[in-house]
């Protein structure tokens, strides 16, 4: 249930399509109402509506999942699933330029992962996993492009590249950067910063009010994320960006094996990405 | 009936129907298959491929709570192929499994722990980094430990196809999955606290119950809830102490299937809070046999009738019906205010606040609200009320004050010392039970007959309300007199 | 590995031109005009409301045409499997979600010649007494998406795509879906779940989607590459395609070819030819005079071949079966003898660890350890016991779960041990480790072996050291 005020009744789930869909700009709006005659229920029109709202908000935010899922009239919580079940949705998390390198077996033969990625950290300070501080760029590793005889092969949001690498790629960066006003000077010796993927949850020592208090709130004695005097009213706190994962475990010192950022991590990952 | 299948498990011969699977039959059939993602109320999901089991002609096991039923078909539960299968799901569950057995309230009734123990390998094998993942608050009640999580969906099809919000759903994919609400959200409504109790492992805890005692160290009673008037089947989980820690839900088809609300769950804090020791007079400390003579004395008045409550089992019932014909007092009945009925996809929370309405029906033929309204519309003064209350929580309906108000005495049987005991004019109260301290028999909305026994000793020096009326009754037709004067006119 | 079969008779060579890909390096070559200047849907509009539908399932099972995605069942088969009668609407849904890692050339029939696609979707369409297939492609296919839109959109215009498709009264929709960067939604209930609107999670087999699909209605699910011959087939006859090929592996297929030769990219040649002459002949063989090392021929998923084993080896189902591999997709990859083969097995656990769905334990957890072993062994710091456990954990994984793709993950890993052993344990003995990762692994060696014996109870050295945590 959400948290609404209890004097305002719910709205009826055609009443929230109806306001989701003013939400969207004419064109797409036009693209949803063309879209309804050809699928059997609201429910099977997820994928397209999700890239619908990944491009009127462009990216999947929370509000654009809301939308989605107050058009075809679904749980949110569903659309929350779907959205991070799927890698190629962009989201809040990623840069405005969001490069994908394809790091799988016959990409990464000879190197041709590496020195794609190297590239792109030459130019821009970020390793895989990570976003460039002022979030206009961000570089991952993802899984095979099919394209698998010109490696390495390089997506950047809704352009497809192939045999990227070299002069070619460091060229099309430079592009990037002109477009966007920058130089390689504004990011040298600037790190990236690791991408925070997580979902917002309400950490676990979070009391109700009136909620017994058992020893939960013990249980983690610092929250950096709570400041004096929340911890009563049911909002959520809202997590900053950058902070490092933290529970028991991690604040033990072990840290938790992300295979995906090895480099972010620390580990170095000498023969293939 | 539909149509029936004859099927062989484990060599013995069975006739069951045909819609089935093969995990229905052998648990319908006394054949313990383990499973965890498997529940009899939720749909079939197959993930967690412990139920395996194998069918004479596949090659390879199969999940029997996925497997249709076909006729003549031979499946077994044990031999090494099913073994072996069980011992590898069994390893995989362990491997990123958190070593929290010592401070998990799951451990005890831990699904992990007793396969692991039955089917499982004796050490481990898996020397990498484990997975971590987020604990969090997901409602009031209910507190969520990924970690320990095995992704069995059981809590996500529950928000699904009973509660109906459709709160939890899985996040991310592969080994880090999890289940999460969407930001904003929480999960609070009124059947949360059932996903702790479907959950097999510890990931989904009851805030109410976090830490509060090991499972060995309570037993249990089984009794019926008496919030409502679903009469849900429950089990009392007491510590050595005779405390309640818990409150959780029996299986009944009939009844509530496997579920409960959360306030059923919780309503046990009156038992302790606030009760009504010892008898009163006036406000004074009594001895019993002092307040039932004085009680009885003043029975006698003129304008005396008893009243009776929904609440009150049918034991209660019958004993105030012996009474007031024994001594001519008109009987009436109340009910704790209700509400509407909340209704759910897969269950029902009735609005009626009283366990026993139906029971009073067919004992008494009285209409709780009938009857109140019209002792409360008509005029003059009462004489002496016999109230048997026994009702936890709520203040007393203004109706009900009217009435008390206009009486010249009040002999309240109640467990609690609040506002009624305060403010409701009463000159002797005698202190009876909760419904977990006495048995009760309790029908409910759909006229079904439920015996609750007593699940503890009484915390107070209170007597079940029927041994009071009884004890009442006899007092007065042996004509007992108490030294205190009856004030008249 | 028992004895291998002698390869198939090589059948006397019928002269092969590429079908599929015949024109799709003509500019304009996606266009509805360029298609229909070269007599495309021609073949549609003759038998689309005309013919007898079951005599076009008939044709197609008759020309032997298997399926292209990578299982390889007959398609005329699957086609006459659909339920019938339970008035349900039938669905087809055309699974363009190229993803096993050596396979791109769905991609090629996307982008270069759409039509050919939906011309073949309406004959199937027809055969199977449907009215919408719905064509899932990755969400990775841009172009390909925009391409095959647009196309599906010419067609609609002229009336060869939706209601009364060639004025014949019978509707066909024609619906694209575009998924997300999932693997697991090529798997066929995968993507089923997909389009329905959730998470691609696959189903429990049984049902199969022939009986109880998409919508819970009777389904077929075929490669966009199978789709593409229908038109073919039904134009040309059963025993035109059976000129080519195999008796068990008729016809002909889109190979693509990757990896360290001179010439990689999409090749559509006959099926029956031999491996050593697809590298060589086509692919013009390793490059900068490497010797190969092992060559992967179905895409990832297919267990690894040796050199001995290529030379044998011809380009069909049952040849590649009886090695022991799989033709699956046709992705062939060569690897040459200065690639790492640990890493690349590292590399491909990873793949599978990444696209793991997470719905049922089996999956869930073995590809995360298997890819935890692998990253440690491939790293240096790989213990005796590991390639057991390894071996083991394969084993514990397949014929398991819901969909196969444990079975995936479990069969690379389990040919690379049968026959490339000696590189690993290479990688446990190399003295070129650094000195900590050595110390730290001769600890173990002696108590890790009997770590992994059963019902031993750890020993006190055991204890402290860790090893006999869960």
């Amino acid at each position: 249930m959400t948290s609404a005020s209890p004097t305002i009744a719910p709205l009826s789930p055609e009443a929230k399509a109806q306001a989701a869909l003013a939400r969207l700009s004419q064109a797409r709006k036009d693209q949803f109402l063309e879209m309804l005659g050809e699928y059997p229920n609201k429910r099977s029109m997820l994928m397209m509506v999700l890239r619908l709202v990944e491009e009127e908000f462009s990216c999947i935010t929370d509000e654009a999942m809301q939308v989605a899922a107050d058009l075809t009239e679904m749980p949110v919580a569903h659309v929350q699933g779907m959205v991070t079940f799927y890698t190629h949705f962009k989201r809040s998390f990623h840069g405005k330029h969001r490069f994908m390198v394809c790091a799988t077996l016959m990409c990464a033969l000879d190197g041709n992962t590496d020195a794609a990625l190297k590239t792109i950290a030459d130019k821009l300070g970020i390793k895989a996993g990570e976003i460039t501080a002022d979030g206009l760029f961000s570089c991952e590793k993802v899984e095979c492009l099919a394209d698998c005889d010109r490696p390495p092969v390089v997506q950047k949001d809704f352009e497809h590249f192939c045999s990227m690498k070299g002069q070619v790629l460091a060229d099309y960066v430079d592009g990037l950067l002109r477009q966007e006003g920058k130089t390689e000077a504004d990011y040298r010796g600037k790190p990236g910063v690791v991408m925070d993927t997580r979902v917002e949850v309400m950490p676990s020592h979070f009391t109700f009010t009136g909620e017994r208090d058992n020893g939960a709130r013990r249980f983690d004695d610092k929250d950096p994320y709570l400041k004096e005097g929340q911890g009563e009213s049911v909002t959520r706190i809202p997590r900053p960006l950058h902070t490092p994962f933290s529970s028991p475990v991690a604040d033990s010192g072990l840290k938790p094996f992300n295979p995906h950022t090895a480099e972010a991590n620390g580990k170095a990952d000498k023969h293939h990405g | 009936m539909g149509k029936e299948v004859n099927i062989k498990i484990d060599g013995r011969d069975l006739t069951v129907p045909a819609e089935w699977t093969v995990i229905k039959a052998a648990h319908e059939n006394g054949i313990e298959i383990p499973h965890y993602c498997y529940h009899e109320d939720l749909s079939i999901a197959g993930n967690c491929r412990i139920c395996m089991v194998g069918v004479k002609g596949a090659p390879r096991p199969v999940v029997a709570c996925a497997q249709p039923l076909t006729e003549g078909m031979e499946v077994t539960t044990t031999g090494e192929a099913v073994e072996e299968a069980r011992k590898g799901v069994m390893e995989f569950l362990l491997i990123n499994h958190p070593l929290d057995c010592p401070e998990c309230d799951q451990a005890g009734e831990c699904k992990l722990q007793d396969y692991s123990y039955d089917f499982g390998r004796d050490h481990g094998r898996f020397h990498e980094e484990k997975v971590v993942k987020s604990k969090a608050t997901f409602g009031p009640h209910v507190k969520y430990w990924g970690s320990r999580c095995i992704v069995c969906t059981r809590c996500v099809r529950f928000t699904n196809e009973v509660s109906g919000e459709n709160e939890l759903n899985v996040i991310y994919r592969g080994d880090r999955s999890e289940i999460a609400l969407f930001p904003g959200q929480v999960l609070d409504n009124p059947l949360s606290m059932n996903v702790v109790d479907i959950c097999p492992v510890g990931a989904l805890v009851s805030s109410d119950f976090l830490f509060q005692s090991r499972v060995w160290h309570l037993h249990s009673k089984d009794s019926v809830c008496g919030e409502c008037a679903v009469g849900c089947n429950t089990r009392i989980d007491l510590d050595a102490k005779e405390k309640i820690k818990r409150i959780v839900p029996r299986q009944n088809d009939a009844v509530n299937k496997s579920w409960m609300c959360d306030h059923g769950r919780l309503s046990f804090d009156y038992v302790y809070d606030k009760r009504l020791h010892k008898p009163k007079i006036d406000g004074k400390d009594a001895v019993y046999k002092e307040a039932v003579a004085h009680a009885a004395d003043l029975l006698r008045l003129p304008g005396s009738l008893a009243l009776v409550s929904a609440w009150s089992s049918q034991e209660t019932l019958a004993a105030a019906k012996t009474a007031s014909e024994a001594l001519g007092l008109p009987l009436h009945a109340y009910a704790k205010p209700s509400s509407q009925d909340q209704v759910f996809p897969g269950f029902t929370i009735a609005g009626d606040k009283n366990p026993n309405r139906s029971g009073l029906k067919t004992a008494l033929g009285l209409d709780p609200d009938e009857s109140l309204a019209s002792l409360a519309s008509k005029d003059g003064a009462l004489g002496t009320v016999l109230l048997v209350h026994g009702i936890p929580g709520s203040e007393a309906s203004p109706q009900l004050k009217q009435v008390l108000a206009r009486s010249e005495n009040v002999i309240l049987l109640d467990f609690g010392d609040g506002d009624l005991l305060r403010n409701g004019n009463v000159t002797v109260a005698l202190p009876t039970l909760t419904i977990y301290e006495q048995s009760g028999t309790y029908a409910n909305r759909d006229g079904i007959v439920q015996k609750a026994e007593a699940a503890m000793e009484p915390v107070t020096y209170g007597r079940p309300a029927a041994e009071i009326l009884r004890d009442l009754n006899k007092a007065a037709m042996q004509g007992a007199t108490s030294k205190i004067a009856v004030s008249q006119g | 590995m028992a004895d291998t079969p002698a390869p198939t008779e090589p059948k006397p060579i019928v002269p092969f031109k590429p079908v599929i890909l015949a024109h799709i390096h003509e500019d304009g070559s996606h266009t509805l005009d360029h298609y229909e200047a070269r007599g495309g849907y021609a073949v549609a509009r003759e038998h689309v409301g005309t013919t007898d539908p079951a005599s076009l399932v008939k044709l197609v099972d008759d020309s032997g045409l298997r399926g292209r995605g990578g299982a390889g069942f007959p398609t005329g088969k699957k086609w006459s499997f659909l339920a019938k009668g339970t008035g349900k609407p039938a669905y087809l849904a055309i699974n363009g979600d190229e993803s096993e890692p050596g396979t791109f050339k769905d991609r090629h029939i996307l982008e270069r010649d759409p039509h050919q696609l939906i011309e073949g979707a309406l004959i199937t369409c027809w055969a199977i007494q449907s009215h919408q297939a719905f064509i899932y492609l990755r969400g990775e296919f841009i172009l390909g998406y925009e391409r095959l839109d647009k196309a599906v959109r010419e067609a609609k215009a002229k009336g060869y795509v939706g209601a009364n498709a060639f004025g014949k009264g019978f509707d066909i929709t024609v619906t694209v879906i575009r998924g997300a960067g999932a693997y697991i939604c090529g798997e066929e209930t995968g993507m089923l779940s997909s389009i329905e609107g959730g998470r691609g999670y696959p189903k429990i087999k049984p049902p199969f989607p022939a009986i109880s699909g998409l919508f819970k209605c009777p389904t077929i699910v075929n490669n966009v590459e199978t789709i593409a011959n229908v038109t073919h087939i039904v134009k040309n006859g059963a025993a035109w395609h059976r000129q080519w090929g195999t008796e068990k592996s008729p016809g002909y297929k889109i190979f693509c070819l990757s990896g360290q030769v001179n010439k990689p990219g999409v090749y559509e040649v006959p099926l029956g030819i031999t491996m050593d002459s697809f590298i060589n002949d086509y692919g013009g063989g390793l490059r900068d005079g490497k010797k190969m090392k092992a060559v992967i021929p179905g895409g990832l998923s297919a267990p690894v071949l040796t050199p001995d084993m290529v030379a044998k080896c011809t380009m069909d189902y049952e040849s590649l079966a009886g090695l022991g591999s799989m033709l699956g997709s046709g992705g062939v990859t060569v690897l040459n003898e200065d690639v790492d083969l640990v890493d690349s097995i590292f590399n491909t656990m990873r793949f599978y660890h990444h696209e793991s769905c997470g719905q049922c334990t089996p999956c869930r957890e073995g590809t995360g350890w298997l890819e935890k072993l692998a990253h440690r062994i491939a790293h240096g710091h790989g213990r005796q016991g590991d390639l057991d456990l390894l071996g083991d954990v394969c084993k514990n994984m397949r014929g398991r779960t819901i969909c196969v793709l444990a079975d995936a993950a479990a069969m690379p890993m389990q040919s690379y041990l049968q026959h490339f052993r000696g590189e690993f344990e290479k990688k446990l003995h190399d003295p070129g480790l650094d000195e900590k990762a050595r110390t730290f692994r001769d600890e173990f060696t002696a108590t890790a072996k009997q770590a992994t014996r059963e019902h031993k109870a750890p020993s006190v050295l055991e204890v402290g050291l860790g090893m006999d945590r869960t």
